[in-house]
């Protein structure tokens, strides 16, 4: 799977938590895709970006799940391929807990799974300044 | 120090020395500068006061970001995201602690950075009013603290200090 950064969210040799967000993150999907596609305007809604984007990459069964809830429920992560009309590899990576989608987890879940994502999440495509 | 945090740099100050720019004012403005570089290490104060400025200019600058900033539909860091990371950020540069750095967060709001080697906390404030203080190491270990919830505001600068050392 691939994402965009923005060059901000790379410091100190780490990527930064911050870069994610939650619910549905959207992805391109490996298979569909290469890393240079990510940055492309048919997968950006349009945009064409400038200078100040990178691209990073995971493996789906690499993905840091499940997380547990400290509430008794155990948080599954998986992803799911939705395409676009003008991005077939877009792909959402979906949080679920007893079968059902979550969108709303708690703070501590949302973060736990955007600190491991990024420890997880290699650069592949460095943005440059 | 990095370029964008020098306090001295010279694209700062340019629009006050236009005109007045020549060798002998050029070589007297560098010992001055060397001389202040001097007494601001020394001095906990002025890297504090400075560092403080510095800070509150990096989110001036992000509080004017736009929606999508990050490509995927972000919203921009709301007033009260802003308000909450200034007012943190005033109660540990009363502890002496200044931050590594401060992003938008994709989540909505504002993260900001204490780094050191191998372990990273950040507080992350969102944009509908609420904070989070974030701990982790490099092996992916994690402990999140909601604060107002399960620690209190005047107690993030002593966690940071004691997971940080």
């Amino acid at each position: 799977m691939y994402r965009r950064y923005r060059v901000e969210h790379f410091q100190n040799q780490q990527l930064l938590p911050s870069a994610f967000k939650f619910p549905r993150q959207s992805f391109n999907r490996e298979k569909y895709s290469t890393p240079e596609d990510v940055l492309h305007s048919d997968c950006c809604d349009g945009k064409k970006l400038q200078d100040g984007w990178g691209v990073l990459e995971c493996s789906s069964t690499n993905l840091p799940t499940p997380i547990d809830g400290q509430d008794g429920r155990t948080f599954q992560f998986e992803t799911v391929h939705k395409p676009l009309e003008c991005c077939h590899a877009h792909t959402e990576l979906c949080c679920k807990a007893g079968g059902e989608f979550v969108d709303e987890p708690s703070p501590k879940v949302k973060e736990i799974f955007r600190v491991r994502l990024a420890l997880r999440m290699t650069v592949c495509i460095y943005a440059s300044k | 120090m990095p370029p964008e945090r020098d306090p001295f740099r010279l694209d700062r100050f340019r629009p006050a020395i236009h005109r007045v720019e020549t060798p002998s004012y050029n070589q007297r403005a560098g010992e001055l500068r060397d001389d202040w570089f001097r007494r601001l290490e020394q001095s906990t104060f002025l890297t504090i006061k400075y560092g403080l400025i510095d800070a509150e200019g990096a989110l001036d600058r992000i509080s004017g970001m736009e929606r999508d900033w990050d490509s995927y539909g972000a919203e921009p860091p709301g007033a009260n995201a802003i308000r909450a990371s200034k007012e943190i950020l005033q109660e540990l540069a009363g502890a002496l602690i200044l931050p590594s750095t401060i992003v938008p967060s994709a989540e909505g709001g504002v993260s900001i950075y204490f780094m050191t080697g191998h372990r990273t906390v950040y507080v992350e404030s969102y944009n509908q009013g609420s904070q989070a203080l974030v701990m982790y190491d490099q092996n992916g270990n994690t402990e999140v603290l909601e604060i107002g919830r399960d620690i209190t505001r005047a107690d993030v600068s002593g966690r940071i200090l004691a997971y940080l050392g």
